[in-house]
């Protein structure tokens, strides 16, 4: 809105691209203005990413035309080099540093150095001279890219594109992983990138962070264009409105206060309790937690925070190093997996893909893994198929799964994110518990499913169902909490009543801050 | 004592050369993130090339041949090293699997040229010793600036350890991985040449008797560090050279409970220290992430 000129720095026209069985952009145009903060938000599967890809020459797209800077470059973009040499860099959702090299190395690794011969010192003084123009604190560039904090990993994503020269800076869902005051930091910082004529292409789904930073918005809807709009004109109900098109009529599930008896037994008692990860490092340091039946227990917290360490320790798939766990009155610290979940544990894990499910199981088996001794299930040696298929079918009914025609017989790895996560869901919802471990459930998941699970771990705690929700989203933790703990480092730096929490306050927490 | 000494010391280093060797061509071919077990069929095709060669170039003179010989070698491990990055990164083969594929087609294909072409057998004059160990000598230390110096190496780390990364700063894993690979190829074949025509003089059905996977061995116990990989190759040369002083000098070594003269139990000796070795540093040895992962699409 303040740019003199409107001279477009990217302009992407009728782009279209399929995935096999999923349309991610259909025919979408994209045009962002030199020298400015354009944002591009929409639900999940709304096909951002994709969009920002194929700009980044890391998909191509089937059909569309495509202008960098003025340049048709409509087919010229096959790989990343080909947008990294027109002055586009990526800061990707997930991010593309080498981890085992160090942070120079990543950033001369595919710089445009003709010798043959790397020079430590003077990409160190280049690299060091970009840090310090940018204001950027508390980057070794001698440290493994792996070690470092996603935040400081992000700060060297950025570096990297503009040790290269990027012109274009593409972020996608950059803040996902952040605490509230590091995603401050970092708009300050692309302001001041802004304000050095960097372009910056934003994509997200937080409208909040849209409507405060950036001077123009492109909203997606699965997969097509909903809307063209300057952020200074435009509102939060009217993006809303474009984003989630005439789902918008659904109401939102209103959280009915539950009364969660304050003297009752704790369900799940936690006494310092350690855990080592791999390397031997303490992950999860003297962790003193518990939660009641009836009562869902938020744990916030930076990525990498402990969470997943401490969600395993109390499934069992890891050993403690101290501590005590007790399940009503048990002590099971030292029980097996088989045990914990005979008594009542059920576990959602973080990693859909890796822990949770066996991608070529169709959801009969899917089901029956782990039940196979169940007389409920048939029990005995020889699996009863029937039965099987005739339990997994009821369950899609009744949790809502779109699996094809094939029904039960479906492999598990053809269904969509959501669909998937409600087969993960059911199963531990079904299988009675009374604690349920819950970590990212509702990750990835469109608005619709997010809902769904929500819901159905809501009315698990009606039924006295203790739950112990792990989650990087800030909104999930305060929407479904009766209590919040926040994690930083390995340790519990504070738990607090839901009425008693502030973002302020949780967010200070997550980054080791004072209260 | 000291004859005994000085006779282990030159063993060792001769029997840790061809290690050594191929064990460079395991560290690029490893760094790159391509498993490598083809090395032992790398080293027998070398040695049987290389005596081939030099066989059929005799009447050129003994330098001359020899270095056709050695040239063959070079060329036929080159092929071999392509055939496996072929395999592995454009059919998306497991990398294993190619490497045992080609182990066996090595062994079978030497096995009947040579028993069908040299039905009397195969002597040729043959080059010092000396001369592949100064190239043993140095080749680490050339290994280690490439990957750690050169812009190439950092390719290669990065492609080994992050497919993705890499991809993502704009390098294509592609290139790299076949130069890399071809590379193991040619070094491994090194080694193999030196088996037969520094060492052997001739050539024996199987001469490499495991050899490539000592080296691999080496690579592993030398945490895939060159400098490393070639103090592996000179700690199993030690006990190659130990076994054959022992076997030769007729000494005899009573330890748990078992007479060490016999010659099959000594013949053992360097395969049970690679188990040993093996065991004592997996789980310490960090391999590269992106080892034997397939190449992305692109």
């Amino acid at each position: 809105m303040t740019t003199p000129t409107t001279r477009l720095a990217v302009k992407m026209s009728r782009i279209t691209r399929t995935f096999p069985g999923v349309v991610a952009n259909s025919s979408v145009n994209l045009s962002v203005v030199a020298g400015t903060f354009h944002a591009v938000i929409g639900e999940n599967g709304a096909g951002k990413s994709t969009l920002l890809n194929i700009l980044f020459g890391k998909y191509l797209p089937d059909s569309g035309t495509i202008e960098i800077d003025g340049e048709d470059v409509t087919g010229n973009l096959h790989q990343p080099v080909d947008s990294i040499k027109r002055g586009v860099g990526l800061v990707s959702q997930h991010y593309s540093l080498v981890p085992a090299l160090s942070v120079l190395d990543n950033l001369m690794l595919g710089s445009s150095s003709t010798s043959a011969i790397l020079s430590f010192r003077s990409a160190a003084a280049r690299a060091e001279s970009l840090i310090s123009d940018l204001g950027i604190s508390g980057i070794d560039l001698r440290a493994r890219a792996g070690s470092l904090s996603i935040a400081a990993q992000q700060k060297v994503e950025i570096l990297k594109a503009l040790y290269r020269e990027a012109r274009i800076l593409l972020l996608d869902e950059p803040t996902a992983a952040l605490a509230p005051q590091e995603a401050d930091a970092l708009f300050l910082l692309l302001a001041r990138l802004k304000s050095r004529g960097t372009t910056i292409v934003f994509v997200t789904h937080k409208l909040r962070e849209v409507l405060l930073n950036s001077d123009s918005v492109t909203v997606l809807r699965n997969g097509r264009n909903a809307g063209d709009f300057k952020t200074s004109a435009t509102s939060s109900e009217e993006l809303l409105a474009a984003m989630l098109g005439t789902r918008m009529a659904v109401p939102a599930t209103v959280k009915s206060p539950r009364l969660v008896e304050e003297g009752a037994q704790p369900l799940l008692e936690l006494h310092r309790v350690q855990v080592r990860n791999a390397r031997g490092i303490l992950a999860v340091r003297d962790v003193d937690l518990q939660v009641r039946p009836g009562e869902i227990v938020g744990v916030a917290g930076v990525d990498g925070s402990g969470q997943n360490e401490l969600a395993e320790a109390i499934v069992g798939t890891v050993g403690t190093s101290g501590g005590k766990m007790v399940l009503a009155g048990d002590d099971i610290t030292t029980r097996p997996v088989a045990l914990r979940m005979g008594a009542g544990i059920a576990y959602i894990p973080a990693d859909r893909h890796r822990t949770a499910i066996v991608p070529s199981f169709n959801i009969a088996e899917t089901y029956l893994l782990g039940h196979e001794q169940d007389s409920a299930w048939g029990g005995g040696v020889v699996i009863n198929w029937a039965l099987a298929h005739k339990r997994a079918t009821n369950m899609l009914q009744q949790y809502d799964v779109r699996a094809s025609s094939r029904g039960s017989a479906v492999r598990l790895g053809s269904l969509s994110g959501g669909n998937q996560q409600k087969v993960i869901a059911a199963r531990a919802l079904e299988a009675a518990p009374r604690l349920i471990v819950a970590c990212q459930p509702t990750r990835g998941l469109d608005v619709a499913a997010t809902r769904f699970v929500h819901d159905a771990l809501r009315r698990a705690a009606g039924n006295g169902v203790g739950v112990l929700l792990f989650s990087l989203d800030l909104d999930e933790i305060f929407e479904m909490s009766d209590r919040i703990a926040v994690m930083y480092n390995g340790a519990v730096t504070g738990v607090m009543a839901r009425s008693e929490a502030t973002v302020a306050k949780v967010g200070m927490l997550m980054t080791g801050g004072e209260q | 004592m000291t004859d005994l000494i000085l006779s282990l010391t030159w063993g060792t280093l001769y029997y840790a050369t061809p290690l050594t060797l191929a064990a460079m061509g395991g560290v690029l071919s490893e760094k790159a993130g391509v498993v490598n077990i083809a090395l032992e069929g790398f080293i027998l095709a070398g040695a049987f090339a290389g005596v081939c060669a030099a066989d059929v170039s005799s009447r050129y003179g003994v330098f001359l041949s020899n270095v056709i010989g050695i040239f063959a070698a070079v060329v036929v491990g080159a092929l071999l090293g392509l055939l496996h990055a072929f395999l592995t990164q454009k059919t998306r083969m497991d990398h294993v699997v190619s490497g045992l594929g080609i182990n066996l087609l090595a062994s079978g294909a030497t096995q009947y040229l040579y028993l069908h072409e040299y039905p009397q057998g195969l002597t040729v004059t043959g080059i010092p010793r000396w001369m592949f160990l100064v190239a043993a000598v140095v080749l680490p230390f050339i290994v280690q600036f490439l990957l750690v110096r050169t812009h190439w190496g950092l390719k290669l780390r990065a492609v080994g350890e992050s497919c993705e990364g890499a991809f993502m700063a704009g390098v294509s894993a592609l290139p790299v991985r076949f130069a890399a690979v071809t590379l193991s190829g040619v070094l491994a074949a090194l080694g193999g040449a030196y088996l037969s025509l520094a060492d052997d003089h001739n050539f024996s059905t199987d001469v490499s008797a495991g050899k490539g996977y000592i080296a691999l061995a080496a690579v592993i116990f030398g945490k895939w560090n060159p400098l490393g990989a070639a103090g592996g190759a000179l700690f199993f040369g030690f006990f190659y050279a130990l076994q054959t002083e022992l076997q030769i000098r007729h000494i005899s070594a009573h330890f748990l409970g078992i007479s060490w003269t016999n010659s099959f139990l000594l013949d053992m000796l360097p395969y049970i220290m690679t188990i040993v070795a093996l065991a004592s540093v997996i789980g310490r040895a960090v391999p590269p992430a992106d080892l034997g992962r397939e190449e992305l699409a692109g």
